[in-house]
């Protein structure tokens, strides 16, 4: 219990997670205007996809249990790459099943984390750069649509983030063993409803 | 036990949300009317991304390059600042201008996230020349009945106040996952200049 104690950011994982899941039927009902507005439209777009929150905080719980330096190198690494996906959709490069690719995401990251899968760093990061580029790219192409880009491509950028620190945070009871047979739970789950999704594309 | 690096970082993300809170109301009159010259001067960078996500990563940047470093971008950033103002009364804005502006953004963002150290030439150089550029474009802004003696020095107040708070923050770091959340930090600034330089050039 004092070792749950002395890691707060857990503890504010789980708040952001469930604000971050309470939050999408109050700004709906808001009519995004201003600076303000345009960063909360960006921030809510990862938000309101499940698909997107899966996958991301499936990146962050996978990171945590592959440890350093995979735990540090993937939240940086992330939105760089992401960015790249995120340039195509804005310059509209055609990009095919961006939303089959997201789903896709959801369904192999949670595998991944299921198995506890430990591929080399670099497999690893390619992976997660691969998927990177179609998030990105959904994001991306509302970009242009925005009356302010610089605080869409904020708001969304940021959610991404936090979205990563969600599963860090979720991730760091990968130390004890009963967390981490939690985790493998998770991550079937987080695979289980990327394959919904997926059959639901196709369907 | 809250150690004393939580609680800087928990007054840094208060004062962010203080600002972020403040921002929407002031943003939408942009050049900001109802307040004094000097503040209109402070609001005016904080109330547009173009120059607050630079500015922090300039500040996050100067932290991770060590002390002396840090303390020339403190004094020589405001004064590039209101030169570069301070130009911008006499001159006509280049066109390019705003194009500069914005790819400083992903450049700063990027030497944040990979934690690059220069040296203290680069820096100084680094330093005075987004300062120029950003006083250029901010002191273009300022209309005919604003005083330019007051709307100058509250950039350059403005600007101090940021890249002390950002600097201190990254100096007051121990733990190596905290410098980490600061390359985090700065690849997220740098994910948004590239996304927007695609959509501007």
């Amino acid at each position: 219990m004092r070792q749950f104690r002395r890691e707060p950011l857990t503890g504010v994982a789980l708040l952001i997670i469930s604000s971050a899941l309470l939050a999408p039927a109050t700004v709906l009902a808001h009519n995004p205007a201003g600076v303000a507005g345009v960063f909360a439209s960006g921030f809510m777009h990862p938000l309101t996809g499940i698909d997107h929150i899966l996958a991301m905080v499936a990146v962050g719980i996978w990171g945590a249990q592959l440890g350093a330096p995979a735990i540090w190198a993937l939240p940086v690494a992330f939105p760089l790459v992401m960015s790249v996906g995120g340039a195509m959709g804005v310059r509209g490069v055609p990009l095919m099943g961006v939303e089959i690719g997201i789903a896709a995401s959801a369904l192999l990251l949670g595998l991944m984390i299921f198995s506890e899968a430990r591929p080399p760093l670099v497999a690893a990061a390619l992976l997660v750069g691969f998927f990177a580029i179609f998030h990105g790219y959904a994001h991306g192409t509302e970009l242009p649509h925005a009356a302010n880009p610089l605080a869409y491509g904020a708001g969304f950028v940021i959610a991404t983030g936090m979205l990563h620190v969600s599963g860090i945070g979720l991730g760091l009871v990968h130390r004890w063993p009963k967390g981490a047979r939690a985790l493998r739970l998770v991550g079937a789950g987080i695979s289980l409803a990327g394959l919904f999704l997926l059959v639901h594309h196709f369907s | 036990m809250i150690d004393k690096t939580t609680k800087k970082i928990a007054f840094a993300v208060a004062l962010a949300s203080l600002i972020a809170l403040l921002s929407p109301s002031t943003a939408t009159a942009h050049p900001i009317k109802g307040v004094g010259d000097f503040y209109a001067g402070m609001l005016h960078p904080l109330t547009a991304l173009e120059f607050l996500l630079p500015w922090i990563a300039l500040s996050l940047f100067a932290g991770q390059q060590g002390r002396r470093a840090a303390l020339l971008t403190l004094a020589l950033f405001p004064l590039a600042l209101m030169s570069g103002a301070g130009l911008s009364m006499i001159l006509p804005s280049p066109t390019w201008l705003s194009a500069v502006d914005l790819a400083i953004i992903p450049i700063l963002g990027l030497a944040v996230a990979s934690a690059i150290t220069c040296s203290s030439t680069v820096v100084v150089i680094l330093v005075i020349a987004v300062g120029l550029l950003h006083g250029m474009a901010n002191g273009s802004e300022i209309a005919s009945p604003m005083s330019p003696w007051r709307f100058i020095p509250g950039l350059a107040a403005v600007a101090i106040l940021v890249l002390a708070y950002g600097i201190g923050l990254v100096r007051s770091l121990k733990k190596p996952w905290t410098q980490i959340a600061v390359r985090v930090a700065g690849s997220w600034i740098a994910a948004v200049g590239i996304m927007v330089c695609a959509f501007k050039f």
